[in-house]
């Protein structure tokens, strides 16, 4: 048996020997193979709406948050809930509450969150299918149809603030409800704040209040070190009151 | 005094054990032919078992993983949208085509090979097809480390270790499948010590790429390293003992053992390393996945 196999190793060098692969001829095709593969992965990209869109957009719609103001009564979490059909478990808006300190001398902070509408987009950069797009009016929107539910996205958000929803299979959060501003109107939870800490509005106008509130108040966004050029920005903020969140240690 | 979040209500864990299935089997899938690729042109003959093996063992392993990544989506039917809406920037986008691309072209090898089809040109697709395996290796990797927001992925060592991870387990697994061949013993006689040795090599690669990655984490910025704290606080034992101890640290002395003096040319013993490494590899993916998703 074993010089079966030695004489069938012998001929197989042998053969080898005569019949040498012709390395260049090889090494062209695979050259060709692979240009051809990029190409055409660049050809499919064109279509790629998000790339597109960013080159003509008409508005910067953006939101400022005045943190001396919130108060954190949830109203805008609820209102997001009420207009948006957000099932339960999930949220497309929401506060987080963080303390600091030992008493007497405690602080707390009302942060409300939402999707960021980055200029950067990190999740419409890994999204396999081309779902997330950035509109004409700088919403980040994302495309339910062609969402196929991978969760990619989820996971590429610092901000955490995408889910997968649980009834339709597919990726979800804020837009700015621009369905209302369509018509003129502002995003639920601007439009419920009682304490007027949201103000939306348009970047490129410099006369809306978002952009004179930028200009005449120091602002900040979350995570810039991540470089995704958020469009919500935050007017007392305390970066170390704002805890990059982690499941409850067990 | 540092901040504490008193309030905050969001599902961190997207994915779960379909993904780890999925990048375990692809891993091995990949590891495995690579492996057979590499004993095919190290020794010049395609048709020793473990050849075989691992050559089948590629595209079932790797179409086994898509079924588990395709039941992981909210919507697997509109996978054509990955072909129509290709994403060029994106990492799933490219990997998708890649495993693919894989799974057919090393298909048509097996093919081949077992109707025993033109020599020349089975060689070629083969190759073609181990470069195929070699990119969905290193996909595998940058699928996670390009995740700038889970800081557990982002640091780089991921991607080596995902390659060394594959690998491993890849082999482990076709020498357990073909560990009670008689005609795979006769074989592997020629081989062994080179098999022992590669595998030695490998598995400490692991060990060191896994040991960098700690290092990174714990030596990073603010984020990396809370990233590690919450890391080792849920899977710590698990690491630690599972993957490092278990996985890696013992079929390593093991290995060393058999390739010493008189043993070098005995068989590997199975169940002392093929069967660590594969439930390490396991438990390395599944704490990656998982423990990524917390920080």
């Amino acid at each position: 048996m074993a010089e079966k196999h030695e004489k069938k190793d012998k001929v197989a060098d042998v053969t080898c020997e005569e019949e040498k692969l012709p390395r260049r001829d090889f090494l062209k095709k695979s050259g060709i193979a692979i240009t051809s593969t990029v190409g055409a992965a660049g050809a499919l990209s064109a279509n790629n709406l998000h790339a597109k869109n960013k080159l003509k957009t008409k508005k910067r719609l953006a939101m400022v948050i005045d943190l001396r103001r919130c108060f954190g009564c949830h109203g805008c979490s609820l209102a997001c809930k009420a207009q948006n059909d957000v099932p339960l478990g999930v949220w497309r808006s929401a506060v987080i509450t963080t303390e600091k300190g030992k008493y007497p001398n405690v602080k707390r902070q009302f942060l409300p969150v939402l999707c960021n509408h980055c200029e950067n987009t990190p999740c419409a950069r890994g999204c396999p299918t081309s779902a997330i797009v950035y509109d004409e009016n700088g919403i980040v929107q994302q495309l339910e149809d062609r969402c196929i539910g991978c969760g990619y996205c989820t996971q590429t958000c610092p901000y955490k603030m995408r889910f997968k929803h649980p009834t339709k299979k597919v990726a979800n959060k804020c837009n700015f409800c621009f369905e209302r501003v369509e018509q003129g109107l502002q995003p639920a939870c601007v439009n419920t704040c009682n304490a007027k800490a949201r103000v939306f509005g348009d970047l490129n106008d410099p006369d809306s209040e978002v952009s004179k509130l930028i200009a005449n108040n120091p602002v900040k966004v979350l995570l810039p070190e991540q470089n995704t050029k958020p469009k919500v920005f935050y007017i007392g903020l305390d970066e170390s009151m704002y805890q990059k969140r982690a499941a409850s240690l067990k | 005094m540092e901040a504490k979040v008193t309030y905050d209500i969001f599902h961190l864990v997207y994915w779960d054990w379909k993904v780890v299935l999925e990048l375990f089997l692809g891993g091995i899938g990949i590891g495995a032919f690579l492996y057979a690729i590499g004993l095919m042109l190290h020794r010049k003959n395609d048709q020793m078992v473990e050849i075989k093996v691992g050559s089948i063992m590629g595209p079932i392993a790797m179409t086994a993983a898509l079924s588990f990544l395709l039941a992981e989506m909210g919507h697997p039917l509109r996978i054509y949208k990955s072909v129509t809406g290709f994403n060029i920037t994106s990492t799933m986008s490219w990997g998708g085509v890649i495993q693919v691309g894989f799974i057919i072209v090393s298909t048509v090898f097996v093919v081949m090979l077992f109707c025993n089809i033109s020599r020349n040109v089975r060689w070629k697709v083969g190759v073609f097809a181990g470069f195929f395996a070699l990119f969905v290796m290193i996909y595998q990797g940058f699928l996670l480390s390009f995740v700038t927001a889970r800081p557990l992925w982002n640091a780089g060592a991921v991607s080596i270790v995902s390659v060394f991870l594959s690998l491993n387990t890849g082999i482990a697994a076709v020498l357990l499948v073909t560990c009670l061949s008689k005609r795979v013993k006769e074989e592997m006689k020629q081989n062994n010590y080179i098999v022992k040795l590669f595998l030695l090599v490998s598995i400490l690669a692991q060990l060191i790429t896994s040991i960098i990655w700690i290092v990174t984490l714990v030596h990073g910025k603010a984020d990396f390293v809370n990233a590690f704290l919450v890391f080792n606080h849920n899977y710590g034992l698990h690491f630690w003992i599972g993957v490092v101890g278990f996985g890696l640290i013992f079929p390593f002395i093991t290995l060393a053992i058999c390739y010493s003096g008189t043993r070098k040319d005995k068989p590997i013993p199975v169940f002392l390393i093929e069967i660590p490494i594969l439930v390490g590899g396991f438990i390395f993916r599944y704490i990656l996945v998982m423990a990524g998703q917390l920080a």
